[in-house]
């Protein structure tokens, strides 16, 4: 998997282009579910999209990610034509990728070098994909860390001072007067290119603007331009009392701003701070009025000096930034790839993988060997029998009484701990919601199918099955929910493994049984399955489909090389169902379903909750923020708790 | 009998430890004119925080140290020069301190702390007073009252001083048309203007309450009005320029930079009556302790 970048930018194409790329609310939802689909071949993806630029990052595998957002960004139905086409597109991948995007997190890449908006609207973005649930490990840390060193060459290089342009200068500097420009008067005496140009970065900060001119029609056309107000020649005095910026550019030979003109209107504004801008070649403002007390005069010559200054120490602190970034860059990729990486050396003897004797158990192992062999590692599997195993025929009234989920999972993980195994492999519905201390899930592996499935005698679906049908599960969730499709249903015990239920089945004890697709489909036995339930129909367990991994704490080797297995969607997925079990607080007896679903709309949680005598029962869906999910889970099952 | 804690050392260590703080949140405040990174502002803002525990911390302890004589139970010692600095250096931090919370200036604390400093290092260098009971000027509840009027206005118009220093710094700046980038870091004149309006505005009824509390004591027990002293005149002095200044910023030009040389004035004869106070004829001489 890498690190993939595509884009265009102002330097590649312009703003009409651009404007046709830009990733609306619709497209973000057709790229959602294009990733979703598989179709970007991307596990990760950030989409940063700004009046200059359009950049996907995503992590994938390489060429096939890099093609899919060329064509994603090409597909001439999303743009008009003329303008689709991958012309403008730049790609890059792994560092390259990386550094492009601290170079765009620092400014270095903007129109405006050094200017801060673009720290902001790459955090939008962040948060934006993190919300979504399309970020993983490698998108998070590289877009956190490029938040931080954007801040961080900002704070220790001064690319983002001083102004670039002469209208800059001035807004910069009447800034240092008056405070916040929005409300501040600006009067525009004159016209010409730099005044207007001045005029309108003013506008841009909200401050209100009035024209003066000694010929009212040019006036008028210049205020229509700025949509603002124009005043006659003769209310000049009056005009200059009330603005607090003036900015003039006339072709006027002589001052038209003279030092006891600005003593009157000094004395009428009360001495409220005036800054007079002098655009004007010769001098429309004589000098001497700059020496009055709170007259503020800078004229052309003033301002261009600061700019020239300005924009030579920017190229000194753009060679300071490049070297931060640099050598940022080079710290931020050694360290993650240090910490994703898999050293032969740390393995010597076989990784001996723990697991239960079962058949399932056992099929699921195979899952991970077959991973972990292709990291260049060679494993060996112990089995261990664990507490729920020796009660596994038992009514599961009696194994809840006897500790209820940690059956399946306390001696194994005794095992890890005492080091006669070092990766532990799990069903996510087995595991409690507290781990042994000293032990830590170390990858969440691709979900498999989480949904339910009936298997039927005569192959037959739900609905045709004979009245009164006779159902075989285990589950009071499966129970509860089945009774909703088929109330006339007749429910029995299920235990055993899966060779036992079937074989139930077989014998004609019952009509039905109902199962976890993905353990079916992990056994190779889903030819047997004749009708699988959607989540609407019956809501899966917490973690149903989901394969874990679980390591020593402290067991670096072993963090590192499972983190390669793991599965960024589905990972957030079942950590949504996970808390929100953990806070419900569920126990074995509880029929509780809960399914974490990313969706081009963002998580959407669907929960069935019943009490264990079927009396009072939910159902709900919501969806929540992927950026704030401990929260967003808390309020979900305050809102339960509420209701029930 | 009961034990009781030593208070004076307390109070001691409470004004030492102010002072450290005091120094420490100053020093802060001039990195931050050179580096401005929000964490250094606040880490300014935590420093003058405990500098204002420690210097109420030191003026509880002081009176509970008075308080150990019972004649002087429930009499506050502001009229005593180590209580009135003590007060007058933690109204002039807790109000910097309220400002740059609300307006995060981060600047104003280089113009202020020097200040602050000065007023804590003088009972750092007074020894303490023995315990006796305090004079009946010294528990007059008249005194006490014109006292905290004064001392709540001093520490307004030493933070005005403070926005004042902001201000003029920034009118050199920009007329030298290539402002120092340290300069940057200022307030904006506009905002200190008014910070300088809103403090005077505040601090000038409280300044004149006070003096007509004084007049009315002084009246009262030596039947003449205010003008004899230095401290009296200083005072005086300050009322007219201040009310000078109210007026003319609402009916003539004194803004901006008129308005900081204004209170640089008030501020100087603030500093001149304490200063010379000492030296004053016996109706104003502070009292023993």
């Amino acid at each position: 998997m890498e690190l993939v970048l595509v884009g265009l930018s102002h330097k590649t194409c312009s703003v009409e282009v651009r404007e046709a790329f830009s990733i609306s609310p619709e497209r973000r939802r057709l790229l959602l579910q294009a990733m979703l689909s598989g179709r970007l071949a991307a596990e990760e993806l950030v989409w940063v999209s700004t009046c200059n630029r359009v950049d996907l990052y995503a992590v994938g595998r390489k060429k096939d990610c890099e093609a899919a957002l060329i064509g994603f960004l090409s597909d001439p139905s999303l743009h008009e034509a003329g303008k689709a086409g991958g012309g403008h597109l730049y790609s890059k991948t792994g560092k390259e990728a990386l550094d492009h995007l601290l170079n765009v997190a620092c400014g270095l890449d903007s129109m405006v070098v050094g200017e801060n908006e673009i720290l902001g609207q790459l955090k939008d973005s962040y948060y934006g994909a993190k919300s979504a649930g399309s970020t993983g490990r490698l998108t998070n840390t590289i877009f956190q860390r490029a938040i931080g060193v954007g801040k961080h060459v900002r704070a220790n290089t001064k690319i983002s001072q001083g102004g670039r342009s002469v209208a800059f200068v001035a807004v910069q500097y009447a800034g240092r007067i008056f405070g916040d420009l929005d409300r501040a008067k600006v009067l525009l005496l004159g016209a010409g290119e730099m005044a207007e140009a001045a005029a309108l970065a003013f506008t841009e900060k909200k401050a209100g603007l009035t024209v003066i001119n000694r010929t009212h029609a040019k006036g008028v056309e210049l205020a229509a331009k700025f949509s603002c107000g124009c005043l006659p020649w003769e209310d000049l005095e009056r005009a200059l009392t009330a603005a607090d910026v003036v900015l003039v550019s006339t072709s006027a030979a002589e001052p038209v701003l003279t030092k006891e003109l600005m003593t009157r209107v000094m004395g009428l504004r009360h001495g409220n701070p005036i800054f007079l801008v002098d655009i004007s070649v010769p001098r429309n403002i004589q000098p001497e009025a700059g020496a009055l007390s709170n007259v503020y005069l800078y004229n052309i010559d003033d301002l261009q000096r600061i700019v020239a200054d300005n924009l030579a120490q920017l190229t000194e602190e753009i060679n300071k930034a490049r070297g931060m970034i640099e050598a940022k860059g080079a710290e931020i990729w050694d360290k993650f790839n240090k910490d994703s990486s898999v050293d032969p050396a740390d393995f010597k003897e076989p990784l001996k993988i723990g697991t239960r004797g079962s058949r399932l158990a056992l099929a699921q192992t195979n899952i991970i060997r077959s991973l972990v062999k292709k990291e260049g590692v060679e494993t060996e599997q112990k089995i261990i029998k664990t507490s729920g195993d020796m009660f596994l025929e038992e009514s599961a009234q009696k194994l809840i009484a006897s500790g209820g989920k940690g059956l399946f999972v306390k001696e194994i993980e005794n095992d890890l701990l005492a080091g006669g195994i070092r990766m532990a492999m799990h069903s996510l519905k087995d595991l409690p919601g507290e781990l042994a201390e000293g032990l830590a899930v170390a990858s969440y592996l691709k979900r498999e199918d989480p949904r339910d499935a009936l298997v039927a005698r005569g192959g037959v679906k739900l609905a045709d099955l004979p009245p009164n049908p006779k159902i075989a599960s285990g589950s009071l969730r499966r129970r509860y929910q089945l009774a909703r499709l088929r109330p006339d249903a007749v429910f029995m015990p299920l235990r055993g493994n899966m060779d036992t239920r079937l074989a139930k089945l077989d014998r004609g004890d019952c009509d039905a049984i109902v199962v976890a697709h993905a353990a079916f489909k992990r056994l190779g036995l889903q030819d047997r399955i004749t009708q699988v339930f959607t989540p609407d129909e019956v809501v899966p367990a917490p973690g149903q489909g989901v394969i874990v991994v679980e390591a020593g704490a402290s067991d670096l080797p072993v963090l590192r090389l499972a983190r390669r297995l793991d599965h960024p969607r589905t990972r957030i997925c079942a950590e949504a169902e996970r808390l929100f079990l953990a806070e419900l607080g569920g126990g074995c007896a509880t029929p509780l379903g809960a399914y974490a679903e990313l969706t081009e709309e963002g998580m959407l949680f669907r929960v069935f909750w019943s009490a264990p005598d079927g009396r009072k029962k939910l159902n709900f869906e919501t969806y929540l923020d992927c950026s704030k999910l401990s929260e967003a889970v808390t309020d979900l099952v305050a809102k339960i708790k509420q209701i029930v | 009998m009961y034990d009781f804690p030593d208070f004076a050392a307390i109070s001691a260590w409470c004004v030492r430890l102010a002072f450290a703080f005091t120094l420490l949140a100053l020093g802060f405040g001039l990195f931050f004119i050179f580096n401005r990174a929000a964490k250094i502002f606040r880490a300014a803002l935590v420093f003058l925080g405990g500098a204002v525990l420690f210097q109420a911390a030191a003026f509880i302890a002081l009176t509970l140290y008075f308080w150990l004589v019972p004649e002087n139970r429930f009499v506050t010692p502001l009229n005593t020069p180590r209580g009135m600095l003590l007060a007058l250096g933690f109204c002039v931090n807790a109000l910097l301190l309220g400002l740059e919370l609300r307006r995060g200036t981060g600047i104003t604390f280089v113009f202020v702390l020097p200040w602050s400093l000065l007023l804590l290092a003088v009972p750092l260098s007074l020894g303490y007073p023995g315990l006796e009971a305090f004079t009946p000027q010294a528990a007059s509840g008249f005194a006490a009252a014109h006292n905290f009027l004064f001392i709540v206005s001093y520490a307004l118009f030493i933070n005005a001083f403070g926005a004042s220093s902001s201000l003029l710094l920034s009118d050199r700046e920009l007329r030298a048309h290539k402002p120092h980038e340290a300069a940057f870091a200022l307030p904006s004149i506009g905002d200190m203007d008014k910070l300088i309006w809103r403090l005077v505005e505040v601090g000038f009824p409280l300044f004149a309450g006070g003096f007509f509390l004084a007049s009315v004591q002084l009246w009262v027990k030596y039947s003449r009005l205010p003008g004899l002293d230095v401290k009296e005149l200083g005072a005086l002095a300050t009322l007219l320029v201040y009310g000078l200044y109210l007026v003319l910023r609402k009916y003539g030009d004194w803004r901006g930079t008129k308005a900081a040389w204004a209170n640089v004035a008030g501020f100087s004869f603030i500093v001149a009556t304490l200063l010379l106070s000492s030296q004053a004829p016996k109706y104003h001489r502070f009292f023993s302790f």
